[in-house]
């Protein structure tokens, strides 16, 4: 094998803080060949990222380093910040997780482009610099770039913004590309597209990847070599067949156990913890009881034709209208007691819009909302504040939607005192519904900055439970969360659901995640519900091409399987230049 | 990517190994025995001792580990015991005259001297540091009253609706129209009319003239609360806008309110003697530490040495507090560094 690109060896990184050290990441070794990709796996907290900002040298002055870093043999700790930075951008550049604020917002993103390859190549002049810039977005499949380089960030969308990122990686053709979680911001769909495009400007600059992720469907079609990191330490090291076909450290295994899969198959055969859990729940008859038939149970909610229509206006004194934006066109669906059903969609289908149209309980602009057959538009205000305990909500952020002073107990018991419950049957409450979301009673008098994410949703949960409701609207509960603690959750879910027998509205942007939970699925797009079925019928036999390409857009931790799904390539053509001759044939043609 | 300062929850996975491996815990998700499915799920206490430490501790820690905020804790008190206990035990009043001594120098007698009207400069400092330090203070809590129910109802209301736009609206025009108006001469026409009622006329009218910048911070950190998901999920439980209000935007909004009244009361200490400097503040038989400086004679360095170094220390101990403080609730600053 070659000589190695990157080697870090014994790396050690210690912050003080005021409990004490903290030890992000401990005795990492690993090498980074010409033109490998190794993925660095690991849930949050791991010492992923960290171990990647060291190497670019961009960690706070506080944190005590040790061990070496060796960037095509020379050492990184032996250079001063100005060597440093002419290193970086140039023979390693860097994505970013959240492309919204990796890019600055007061310029254009051809000219943030242009100004990558004139700091290192200062003899370019800035019309070529900008000539390239407009070259290289055309390389990562940005229509019109002619066009888009002489727009602002906020006028890209996520996906675009990740792309001009890449862009921006490979305008100097690095040596080493390190993506920091380049897709956890992102839709399923686009995020496919981007992990694609990544790879294939990775193999067509030959740089070597450093790819940091907590999620194993990503990895399997990316890496050549995978290093899985676990408190700060690497747990195992190898190759990404032999990590994902023969994993040797239990840890591994529960990582790629815990990622929610679309290739599951029938029932029982699930390799997936979380699906098990759920399958086994899904079965009839658990607590004794024989569930009805759907069609024989009571409507909880039932949403008929409902719009929402944003007007679009112009004019800062005379405010005209100048067009619509269809947010919600007129989607209808019901939802029986005890059943779960599934909003699947991007962001800006409308998901959210339609949640917040029932959570208002007020007249939809056009469309009638009937929770447990009474209309909402026609309810009193006492009448509307007695139905807030039969329909509740958890969010998506389980950092966001928790008052961070107010402590547990008090945040479950927010409902209750709304609903005018006494103090005693209060306390009983949260005691119960703590140890129902699998967290203890002793946990009440705590703050939410002293649980993970996981638990915070937990919390989330439990308040949503708070007055028995009949129908719980989950927005994205997991999206947030690791994949690990995301199988917990949804376990959790499940579980409450066969006990207490609510109905769940889930929505999600990810098919994989409701396969396990949902009795039916309803695709949305573009502010319509383009297929509404059993939750089997959708995954077996997809009828809307949209739901097609969402199903296919899962990432599957099967590295033989992710390698045959690639399809979106750089644009080599474009990359190369107009005035250079494309010696090569286009992939994407 | 992962920000150094929040790494933590490292042991959460080996309890989520615990809770989804289905070997190690054949329990998950059954709807068997709750106990046991708890028990096993959570195996230890979810935070370890790092957790612990309370927010009001991990905030004395920090504040008492910026040396600026001793220096400022023991200045102020220094002072205000003076303020309590010299006026007290001192044997001259801030009015007693003793012409013979007239535009002497300090003496055993006469601590700080006495000026050209035969007026000891001790007394009258020490008795001017207690209207001072009533004044400041007073005004800046007034101040911070005034500015947090402007501020979090123009906040809160601005987007509820047509009508709550209206009246924020309204609410901002008010901040806007006395931050225009010309505060000091309208200070300076009221205070020697209100001045004959009650030296404490004082506070209201200084507090009127100073809330408007912090109710408009106040303003735009509510538009942001209100976003918040936590603020949403009240909103979506049937909770009352009011108790709302205080229970999730005050707690949220305290410490900025906090630092912004500990610094409020130096600049309002500033403002009143500045005012009785130019002679529309204080007048008799009240003193204020401006109206000790207002009897200054330049060729004479002790008629005004005492008073303003007791002003300067009063204002800048309490700078330095509140920005150790600032520091202290800031996680971005550097006092959050060992």
């Amino acid at each position: 094998m070659s000589e190695p690109i990157l080697s870090v060896r014994d790396l050690s990184v210690t912050f003080p803080s005021e409990y004490g050290t903290v030890h992000a990441v401990q005795n990492l070794s690993y090498e980074v060949h010409k033109g490998e990709a190794l993925a660095i796996v690991g849930e949050s907290g791991s010492g992923k990222s960290v171990s990647s900002l060291a190497v670019m040298g961009l960690l706070p002055r506080t944190a005590t380093i040790t061990g070496g870093i060796e960037m095509m043999g020379q050492d990184l700790f032996a250079m001063d910040d100005r060597q440093l930075s002419k290193l970086r951008g140039n023979t390693i550049s860097m994505v970013f997780q959240d492309p919204l604020s990796a890019l600055t917002p007061v310029f254009r993103v051809g000219q943030q482009i242009a100004e990558v390859v004139r700091i290192h190549h200062p003899e370019t002049s800035a019309k070529q610099a900008e000539k390239r810039a407009v070259e290289l977005l055309e390389a990562v499949g940005i229509p019109e770039p002619m066009r888009r380089a002489n727009q602002y960030p906020h006028e890209y969308s996520g996906g675009m913004r990740q792309r001009a990122m890449i862009a921006m990686a490979i305008a100097n053709e690095p040596e080493l590309i390190i993506a920091d979680e380049p897709t956890t911001a992102l839709d399923v769909t686009i995020q496919a597209q981007v992990m694609d495009l990544l790879k294939s400007a990775q193999e067509m600059i030959g740089a070597a990847t450093v790819l940091i992720t907590h999620d194993m469907g990503v990895v399997a079609g990316f890496a050549d070599r995978v290093l899985v990191m676990k408190d700060s330490r690497m747990v195992e090291l190898g190759a990404v067949d032999d990590i994902f076909y023969t994993p040797q450290e239990d840890y591994t295994r529960n990582l790629l156990a815990a990622v929610p899969r679309v290739d599951a198959g029938e029932s029982g055969r699930s390799r997936s913890v979380a699906g098990a859990a759920l399958q086994k729940l899904a079965e009839p008859g658990d607590d004794g009881q024989e569930i009805a038939p759907r069609e024989e149970r009571p409507i909880v909610l039932e949403v008929e034709e409902l719009h929402k229509v944003y007007p679009i206006t112009k004019g800062a004194i005379v405010r005209r209208k100048v067009g619509e934006q269809r947010a919600v066109d007129g989607i209808s669906f019901d939802i029986r007691q005890g059943e779960c059903l599934a909003l699947v969609g991007e962001s800006g289908c409308g998901k959210t819009t339609t949640l917040m149209e029932i959570m208002q309980l007020r007249t939809p602009q056009q469309g009638v909302i009937r929770i447990d057959g009474t209309e909402t538009g026609s309810l009193s205000r006492k009448e509307r504040a007695a139905l807030r305990s039969d329909v509740t909500m958890v969010f998506q952020d389980p950092m966001a939607s928790l008052d961070p002073r107010m402590p547990i107990a008090d945040i479950i018991k927010e409902p209750m005192r709304v609903q005018g419950y006494s103090a005693e049957r209060m306390n009983e409450r949260v005691d119960w519904l703590l140890s129902m979301v699998g967290l203890l009673p002793e946990h009440a008098a705590r703050f939410p900055t002293e649980f993970s994410g996981g638990q915070r949703q937990r919390v989330g949960v439990a308040r949503a439970l708070a007055c028995d409701p009949k129908l719980i609207i989950l927005d994205e509960p997991t999206s947030a969360l690791d994949v690990t603690v995301q199988a917990g959750v949804l376990a959790m879910l499940a579980d409450l659901r066969a006990r207490l027998g609510v109905s769940f509205l889930f929505v999600s942007h990810d098919l994989s995640v409701v396969r396990h939970i949902s009795d039916r699925i309803a695709v949305m797009q573009r502010g319509r519900i383009v297929e509404l079925g059993e939750t089997e019928d959708v995954f077996t036999d997809p009828q809307h091409p949209y739901s097609r390409e969402l199903l296919s857009a899962v990432p599957i931790p099967d590295p033989e399987v992710a390698r045959t799904r690639r399809r979106e390539a750089i644009d080599r053509s474009a990359f190369d230049g107009a005035d250079k001759t494309a010696s090569s044939p286009d992939p994407t043609a | 990517m992962t920000n150094p300062h929040d790494i933590r929850g490292t042991d959460d996975a080996a309890k989520l190994r615990a809770s989804t491996d289905p070997e190690e815990n054949p329990m998950i998700g059954s709807t068997a025995d709750l106990t046991t499915a708890v028990d096993t799920a959570l195996p230890d206490d979810a935070a370890p001792a790092i957790e612990s430490l309370g927010r009001g501790e991990l905030l004395r820690r920090r504040f008492l580990r910026n040396r600026n905020a001793w220096v400022g804790m023991i200045v102020f008190v220094v002072l205000i015991v003076m303020a309590i206990v010299g006026p007290i035990v001192y044997q001259y009043e801030p009015f007693e005259r003793d012409l013979r001594n007239a535009l002497t120098g300090p003496s055993a007698y006469h601590w700080f001297g006495v000026n050209e009207n035969g007026l000891d400069i001790f007394a009258r400092t020490m008795q001017g540091l207690r209207i001072s330090l009533v004044i400041g203070i007073g005004t800046a809590l007034l101040t911070a009253f005034l500015a947090l129910v402007v501020g979090i109802v123009a906040g809160y209301v601005s987007h509820k609706g047509k009508w709550g736009a209206l009246a924020d609206g309204a609410l901002v025009n008010l901040i806007n129209l006395f931050l225009v108006v010309p505060s000091i001469l309208l200070l300076m026409l009221f205070s020697p009319a209100l001045q004959r009622a009650s030296w404490l006329w004082m506070i209201p009218l200084l507090a009127l003239f100073a809330w408007m910048l912090t109710a408009r911070v106040l303003r735009a950190m509510t538009q942001q609360l209100v976003r918040t998901e936590y603020v949403e999920a009240a909103r979506f439980m049937g909770v009352h806008p009011i108790i709302t209000m205080t229970r999730h935007i005050i707690p949220n909004v305290a410490s900025w309110i906090i630092i912004d009244t500990t610094l409020g009361v130096s600049a309002a200490i500033l403002g009143e003697t500045g005012l009785s400097f130019i002679g529309f503040g204080i007048q008799y038989p009240q003193v204020s530490l401006g109206t000790v400086l207002q009897d200054y004679n330049i060729s004479a360095p002790y008629t005004w040495i005492p008073p303003a170094a007791v002003l300067a220390a009063l204002v800048i101990s309490i700078n330095l507090m509140g920005e150790a403080l600032r520091d202290a609730l800031d996680p971005t600053s550097g006092s959050s560094r060992l």
